[in-house]
């Protein structure tokens, strides 16, 4: 199982991947000690002072890590079988010292790993930013991210579990065509929103709304933070059951 | 284990503790010496600790790659002198891992208790509402704890890796596990000493400060290091001890919240105090687990050599 995972590890170029992250983690440190946060109202104040334009610019990075990070997997996802595909390497699983169970666990524990990897990371960026930032609004937004991390790993790890058995048994050509199918419906829903829908509501959309609801619905929050990841795992596993029934008695062809 | 395995294994060890404690104490030190304030006005660790003690926390498993690297050990995932990160639920070690995040509620609910017991005035009902707006999020606490602990327990992997992971399996070795747990767990007590100067642990404001704080550290980590060792080596992965440090770090109590320290009157002002009591279970429990532990491993020096070690480090 080691070996299978080393494999993927460096199928998906994890040592250039970890190297990039190491040093982009070290630059925001340096970036947010250079640049510490004011105590004032950073929403306003962002134009006006230092300190507040700092946090409003230094902000977006976590932000953006975060999104970027747990977005991966499912980049990964078409990629690990994908390359298992270049060389072959379902055609010679009989033969092997593993059996096929142990081929699709590999694949399973391999984004899970990188998910609570990458989620860990993204607490660690939270931290950066909070290390050096001042008491304001901006602040709050970002330990309202930290909150929801859990949420967002939950959602990476329920969107692998997806893809994940159309790619192990449907091999990356027709999976990747059925994730763009899904993919141009969700596109064309949200063009039809736009073109359709109330636009009235999306000039409503204010994230100091949503860091105010997010300080007085303490409770709504840690019950999505308990139960997200509890769910997600759930399906997770499920996902992982599905896909070795339907590998279980399945012949490899010549061509995969 | 012959004079020259274990003069290499000592070597090791070495190398290890030179590594992590070089990383770790050295941020912990700049940190310290920058002036820069590590408690907030209200007791809280501040910003800038933090982010020093999650990296410092990461150091032990940085010092466990280094000093791979150097000895040249390799990277196994699993099996004897490996990075002990395998996860298997097989043969009923799946108890150890629900065991891990129980346990830590447990000796935390009754360190509370043993507070309450001994000065009943200090429980106050309406005290939580001080600390959240709702009540459900009180008796939900636990259960929040379980999943961040498992979640997030990154910082506790770290430590795990390079105590329970390296150490510990290192230091049996030596000198058997009734001598390990004691010597490992002053270790790894001593490197927390520069946050314990810093007031991390038990704050600045108590008797004897800092060099109680020093020997209170030490002992705390002996018991929970035993606890920590034990599940370790029944699992043979570090995630468990993971699981279970995360779990002890966001100190996983009901009863907390319905403690009002400023009814607190007498010696139990004083943090070291409090902690003593507080601790008195966790105590209790490491040792009725080493015991448990040993009494189980003395029936198994009756098995074959090679079945005994398995049982120790698969």
């Amino acid at each position: 199982m080691g070996g299978l995972l080393y494999k993927d590890f460096l199928s998906v170029k994890g040592k250039k991947i970890s190297l990039i992250i190491l040093v982009l983690t070290f630059v925001f440190l340096v970036l947010r000690l250079l640049l510490p946060g004011g105590d004032i109202d950073a929403a306003d104040a962002a134009t006006q002072t230092d300190a507040g334009l700092y946090d409003f610019f230094l902000w977006t990075l976590p932000a953006m890590f975060v999104f970027c990070s747990l977005g991966l997997p499912s980049i990964w996802t078409k990629s690990l079988i994908s390359n298992d595909e270049k060389s072959k390497i379902k055609a010679f699983t009989k033969a092997l010292p593993f059996g096929k169970n142990t081929y699709i666990a590999s694949k399973y524990i391999f984004i899970a790993v990188s998910v609570y990897i990458l989620m860990s990371v993204s607490l660690i960026w939270c931290e950066i930013y909070n290390c050096n930032a001042g008491k304001n609004q901006i602040t709050d937004l970002i330990e309202a991210l930290k909150s929801f991390l859990i949420v967002f790993a939950s959602a990476s790890i329920v969107i692998a579990a997806v893809e994940l058995p159309f790619f192990i048994t449907l091999g990356t050509g027709k999976a990747q065509m059925i994730k763009t199918a899904i993919l141009e419906f969700l596109f064309l829903l949200v063009v039809a929103g736009l073109f359709f829908g109330d636009l009235e509501k999306l000039e409503k959309i204010d994230l100091l709304v949503f860091v105010e609801w997010y300080k007085t619905h303490t409770f709504t929050v840690n019950l999505w933070a308990v139960l997200s990841p509890v769910i997600s795992t759930l399906i997770y596993f499920l996902s992982f059951k599905l896909t070795y029934v339907l590998n279980k008695n399945r012949e490899v062809g010549i061509d995969e | 284990m012959n004079k020259a395995e274990k003069k290499t294994e000592l070597r090791n060890l070495l190398i290890y503790f030179a590594v992590t404690f070089g990383i770790s104490w050295g941020m912990f030190f700049a940190f310290i010496l920058s002036g820069k304030p590590f408690l907030n006005d209200d007791g809280s660790v501040g910003n800038m600790a933090n982010i020093i003690c999650t990296l410092g926390m990461l150091s032990p498993a940085a010092g466990v790659v280094i000093t791979r690297h150097i000895t040249k050990e390799g990277f196994k995932l699993t099996g004897e002198n490996s990075l002990m990160l395998g996860i298997d639920f097989k043969n009923g070690r799946f108890i150890f891992y629900i065991l891990a995040l129980l346990i830590p509620w447990l000796y935390t609910e009754l360190g509370n208790l043993m507070s309450v017991i001994i000065q009943p005035e200090c429980f106050d009902k309406q005290f939580f509402r001080t600390a959240v707006d709702d009540v459900k999020t009180v008796y939900f606490y636990p259960v929040m704890a379980f999943v961040s602990g498992v979640y997030f327990s990154m910082g506790g992997l770290g430590e795990e890796m390079g105590w329970r992971g390296y150490m510990m399996p290192k230091l049996i070795k030596l000198c058997g596990l009734p001598k390990a747990v004691v010597i490992g767990g002053i270790i790894w007590g001593m490197w927390h000493w520069p946050l314990t100067y810093a007031g991390h642990n038990f704050g600045t404001q108590y008797r004897g400060y800092p060099f109680t704080g020093f020997a209170a550290m030490a002992i705390l980590t002996v018991f929970m290091g035993i606890i920590l060792t034990c599940i370790t080596l029944k699992t043979g992965s570090v995630w468990p001890a993971a699981f279970l440090h995360a779990v002890n770090n966001t100190s996983p109590s009901i009863i907390q919240f319905f403690i009002n320290p400023e009814k607190i009157t007498g010696a139990l002002t004083d943090r070291m105090v409090s902690f003593v009591v507080y601790s008195i279970p966790m105590a209790v429990i490491a040792v009725i687990i080493l015991t448990v532990y040993c009494l189980k491993e003395q029936k198994k020096r009756h098995l074959p050599k090679k079945q005994l070690n398995n049982t120790l480090y698969s």
